[in-house]
């Protein structure tokens, strides 16, 4: 369900999720996947933004209601709100996504509540109520006593609105705010981490962020021309995000080792980006 | 030393898995949570437990999908030490 879905959030996985168990293609929604190493640089290492809040490419799902491809409300629930009344009674095209409890999060969904505010996708099945993880991948079924407990009192009601066409997808395209054709090289040097307060931990964020990046533009690009290339470059990726974990924990990477990670992430950027200009 | 059993032992703990020892040993963990992120972490766990270094090529939830993965792992290692301290 969640397969191929490399969503910056929950509610992000969570509208992927659902726009694909529609039949529609949704790897044209990472059009803005060709953000520069450097330009996540300066947000996670520079500006020090938190890995979860990365707003440099903008969430999928307010784009989508922007265009009019999705409609999404947010609720705040009230006293006199029946959670288990209203998802019993929802539309046919209307999905709702409830926020639940840090402690329903961790012991029996088993994720990593890395923000405070985690939604999960709920259906009602006869008297029961069958909620859908994306982080891990999981489906657990509840009765509506239970559900009640674990609701933290918001919601968002997704409806999408219009498929996702040929029309959309040029759209998608020219309004790209990164892209990969006109990537220019940076290199890194020892001058770009002078400074850098806990670098270690900011490297590790970087990555993070540039990891997702690369499965999307897998994917998005895929769709012109054969990604293949980058396909095969992504264990090395998620080995350098292993390896800037480990120096995160051990606490004990040098600035050498610290610049060498960088500047083999950034060697990795140049080697797919001068690849894929060339196809495209 | 039944490295199973300790293996076992620190997965259920880092992962909040009840009952741990009657998880099957090949079910994969990111069913239990586990990430490219605490997978690190349950790595150095397994590290200080066993008095071992494991190599960074080693690096990743590619090499610690399950119980059984660890574990044929973390002899690895053992064996390997054991061969170069002879």
């Amino acid at each position: 369900m969640f397969e191929d879905i490399y969503g910056a959030s929950c509610v992000e996985n969570q509208v992927l999720s659902i726009l694909k168990s529609e039949g529609n293609n949704i790897a044209a929604l990472y059009h803005n996947s060709a953000i520069s190493l450097k330009q996540v640089f300066d947000c996670m290492v520079t500006e020090q933004q938190n890995p979860y809040y990365f707003n440099a490419v903008p969430r999928i799902q307010e784009e989508l209601s922007q265009m009019g491809i999705v409609d999404s409300k947010f609720k705040q629930s009230e006293a006199c709100t029946d959670i288990c009344g209203e998802i019993s009674k929802c539309q046919d095209g209307e999905y709702y996504l409830i926020r639940v409890t840090p402690t329903f999060t961790k012991v029996c969904l088993n994720a990593r509540a890395m923000r405070d505010d985690h939604f999960v996708r709920v259906e009602a099945i006869d008297e029961d109520f069958v909620i859908y993880n994306d982080i891990p991948e999981k489906v657990v079924k509840i009765s509506a006593d239970m559900l009640k407990k674990v609701f933290a009192n918001q919601y968002i009601i997704v409806t999408p609105k219009a498929p996702i066409d040929d029309l959309l997808m040029d759209r998608l395209w020219k309004n790209r705010k990164f892209k990969a054709e006109e990537y220019t090289p940076y290199f890194f040097t020892q001058h770009n981490l002078e400074g850098i307060k806990d670098a270690q931990t900011r490297i590790r964020n970087m990555i993070q962020i540039y990891k997702m990046m690369c499965y999307r533009m897998a994917e998005y690009y895929g769709l012109y021309v054969d990604t293949k290339f980058i396909r095969d470059k992504l264990p090395q990726i998620e080995h350098y995000y292993a390896l800037s974990q480990y120096y995160v924990l051990k606490g004990d990477a040098t600035a050498k080792q610290l610049l060498k990670l960088l500047t083999d992430v950034n060697s990795l950027e140049d080697e797919i980006m001068s690849k894929l200009n060339q196809l495209l | 030393m039944n490295i199973e059993t300790e293996v076992r032992k620190i997965v259920g703990n880092m992962l909040t898995i009840p009952n741990v020892q009657y998880i099957d040993a090949k079910k994969n963990l990111r069913f239990f949570g586990m990430d490219s992120l605490n997978c690190i972490e349950l790595l150095l766990m397994i590290e200080e437990h066993f008095k071992i270094l494991i190599p960074t090529e080693y690096l990743g939830i590619e090499y610690l999908h399950n119980i059984h993965d660890i574990c044929k792992l973390v002899e690895e290692v053992l064996k390997n030490e054991q061969l170069q301290a002879v």
